[in-house]
């Protein structure tokens, strides 16, 4: 009976074990797919492949969240496990690089105002910029990461993520600017 | 903090609130202008960066998740169910070999059950030809050229799973039960055998056994057992 009375009570926990974890897991669907999709997408450059993504992300996620210790911890442990998934992709299927230059990324901006012109500009801008710049402006910008979070999730030292960013905004400036001056000469 | 160095640290960061930034801010308004226009220039790189995400992003991923689990069941249960055939299949195995069933381990008691078992079947008329036994005969071997009695029954049967020939032919006293079994069938052989009502002799020819069975006393089973054993003329097959 007792150890009947303690296989229920441990049958019980496990339930509430199973509830408790798939409350966590929901919560991080809601709290982060807006930011993975897009930390996703500007790693792929691909709406479809970036909800691929997303999903095999939280599907491993959902796997592990044993893992997870630290809640605080969950947006950066999230992108890990996504950039291992990109990563993966890439080992998988290597005809799957698509090579930026070559390739027509779709415009999410509509080019109708002078401000959305520029936006289209910029969104060029960020597709030109090599990987070890526009990864880092993303985590920080969408991402919200500290330079020492961006330095954990890139394994990189703190400082070349700093130089990185300084650059990656360092160019996006210039080649508006540029523009702007090309304006000028043009209207001029 | 040098120009340069004020620079550097706002291209890193537009959003960096350290004491000396603000210090640099305060004293210089050309500083505090650049530090508002790299702030703009962020924002509007957050409003590229943030492309539109599908709808129901959430949703889609909850029934990702849930039909990848409802797969993983199916491939556990897959692997429950495998693992009970394969067990059930084990028991099949052990319960044949190991002779668990209620088997016959010779093939003298094999025939004798098998023949009391069918006799309600055996036709009282003699309706086979020679040709007719000849054709079955002949998927184990053998031949027979000149007719040796009135055959009643000529039929496949199976004799403790292996693919036998049961034949009965009509006696002068009674009938006379043959059983061709191939030499392959995992039966001990006894030579004579008895039961309360019946006499059985096995003979090992070249690729089967035959079992003779005759009613106690009513014929001569060695009689029968020469006729046939010299009727039969085996081919290696």
């Amino acid at each position: 009976m007792t150890k009947f009375m303690g296989n229920f009570f441990r049958g019980s926990q496990v339930l509430l074990d199973m509830k408790t974890k798939q409350r966590t897991y929901e919560s991080l669907v809601k709290a982060y797919s807006t930011d993975l999709y897009r930390y996703g997408y500007w790693l792929c450059h691909d709406p479809s492949i970036a909800e691929d993504l997303v999903q095999e992300t939280f599907l491993r996620a959902w796997k592990s969240l044993e893992s997870l210790k630290d809640q605080n911890a969950a947006k950066a442990w999230l992108i890990t496990i996504l950039r291992r998934e990109n990563a993966r992709r890439f080992e998988r299927k290597q005809f799957d690089l698509v090579d930026i230059e070559d390739h027509q990324v779709e415009d999410h901006i509509s080019t109708s105002t002078e401000q959305e012109m520029e936006n289209h500009l910029l969104q060029r801008h960020i597709n030109k910029l090599g990987e070890e710049y526009r990864e880092p402006l993303i985590l920080q910008v969408i991402g919200g990461f500290s330079g020492d979070e961006i330095a954990d999730i890139l394994e990189l030292n703190r400082n070349t993520v700093m130089t990185r960013l300084f650059r990656a905004r360092n160019q996006l400036k210039d080649a508006l600017e540029n523009k702007q001056q090309f304006r000028g000469a043009e209207n001029g | 903090m040098d120009e340069l160095n004020f620079r550097r640290r706002l291209y890193a960061d537009p959003n960096d609130n350290a004491q000396e930034i603000s210090n640099a801010c305060a004293s210089d308004p050309a500083k505090a202008r650049f530090k508002s226009e790299i702030q703009q220039l962020d924002e509007q790189i957050k409003n590229v960066l943030e492309v539109p995400v599908p709808d129901n992003l959430a949703e889609r991923i909850f029934l990702g998740q849930s039909l990848a689990i409802q797969r993983a069941e199916k491939k556990k249960h897959r692997v429950h169910l495998a693992i009970a055939a394969g067990f059930a299949f084990a028991i099949g195995i052990s319960l044949q070999l190991g002779g668990v069933s209620p088997r016959f381990d010779s093939i003298s008691d094999h025939a004798l059950a098998h023949m009391t078992e069918e006799m309600t079947h055996i036709p009282s008329s003699a309706d086979y030809t020679l040709g007719q036994l000849n054709a079955k005969l002949a998927s184990f071997g053998g031949h027979i050229d000149a007719p040796i009695a009135p055959i009643k029954f000529a039929n496949f049967c199976d004799f403790d799973g292996t693919r036998s020939l049961h034949l009965v032919l009509a006696g002068t006293q009674g009938d006379v039960t043959v059983f061709v079994v191939p030499s392959d069938a995992k039966l001990a052989i006894r030579k004579h055998f008895s039961s309360l009502d019946f006499n059985g002799e096995t003979i090992v020819a070249q690729s089967a056994n035959v079992v003779i069975i005759t009613k106690k006393d009513n014929e001569n089973l060695g009689d029968w057992s020469n006729k046939i054993n010299k009727a039969i003329k085996w081919q290696t097959i």
